[in-house]
């Protein structure tokens, strides 16, 4: 039972920092005020904001995992066409803005889904529910066995 | 761990982030520095004090932005990902090596240390769960 609930909370820091990020991205980019960021802010906060309910949230990561390799590849060509020192790319683009992303979209990956718990998809889908059914049932077996 | 094809879509952003990474650096030093120029300017005059041969800054300097392109080219479609991934990381202990020797400890932190982490990443990853990748497209 701890091992679970560390788990979920182990989870739910990393989803919920990452929903953090994108949510926020997406409102700090509204003033910008181009059609193109427009487009982006709304995908970021829909984005953001699913991931930090915990709902839909794979397909969530799937959707940030195509934009940030598609945003890779926009600085790359970027970076061939302004070029920032010897490597082309923009090292703060890169290391500050692309690499945590894809940092915290990876681990996310790599944690398994049926253990977030403290999420939307994991009351949607009775995992909660199932969950504490079990305990209650484990705190009653050892009374009903005296 | 996650299920397998999450853990693919995340060796899928590491693989490819990677590859962008090194192949964009490949492609300016080859073709807007040149093999020769970049390895006179970047590894024969900043190490012409040091104990290390001319030759081998040479033949270094101009095989790494050719390494770095065919190598990222392959780490990003993901075809022959194995072996480039050995190539970059000749590449990566190479220029460690190179930035320790004139440099202090922190100038692998913005460049080398990254690019490290993400070779791992998919390095340490079996490459049967690589699927958004040409070499499992083909196989």
């Amino acid at each position: 039972m701890t091992r679970t609930v560390e788990r979920a909370a182990a989870i739910f820091l990393v989803r919920s920092m990452l929903g953090f990020v994108y949510l926020f991205a997406g409102i700090q980019r509204i003033p910008n005020g181009t059609p193109f960021d427009y487009a982006v802010a709304v995908l970021e906060i829909g984005l953001g904001g699913l991931l930090l309910a915990g709902f839909w949230s794979r397909r969530a990561l799937r959707c940030l995992a195509l934009l940030i390799v598609g945003i890779t590849l926009y600085y790359g060509i970027d970076g061939l066409r302004n070029p920032m020192g010897v490597t082309a790319m923009n090292i703060m683009v890169v290391n500050f803005y692309i690499l945590p992303r894809a940092a915290l979209i990876i681990v996310n990956l790599f944690l398994p889904a049926e253990d977030d718990l403290l999420s939307v998809d994991a009351i949607v889908d009775g995992r909660v529910r199932r969950l504490s059914r079990g305990a209650q049932a484990a705190a009653r077996t050892p009374s009903e066995s005296v | 761990m996650g299920t397998a094809s999450d853990r693919s879509w995340a060796i899928f952003v590491a693989r490819t982030i990677l590859g962008v990474v090194f192949c964009i650096a490949g492609i300016h030093k080859t073709f807007v520095y040149g093999p020769l120029e970049h390895a006179g300017r970047l590894f024969v005059e900043p190490y012409a004090d040091t104990f290390l041969p001319v030759w081998a800054l040479w033949a270094t300097g101009t095989v790494v932005p050719i390494v770095e392109l065919v190598a990222g080219a392959l780490v990003l479609v993901g075809f022959w990902t194995r072996p480039a991934l050995v190539a970059l990381l000749g590449v990566l202990v190479l220029v460690t090596f190179g930035h320790l020797l004139v440099q202090p400890a922190t100038s692998i932190v913005p460049f080398i240390m990254p690019r490290s982490t993400l070779l791992l990443v998919v390095l340490l990853m079996p490459p049967d769960e690589d699927r958004y990748s040409l070499a499992y497209l083909f196989r």
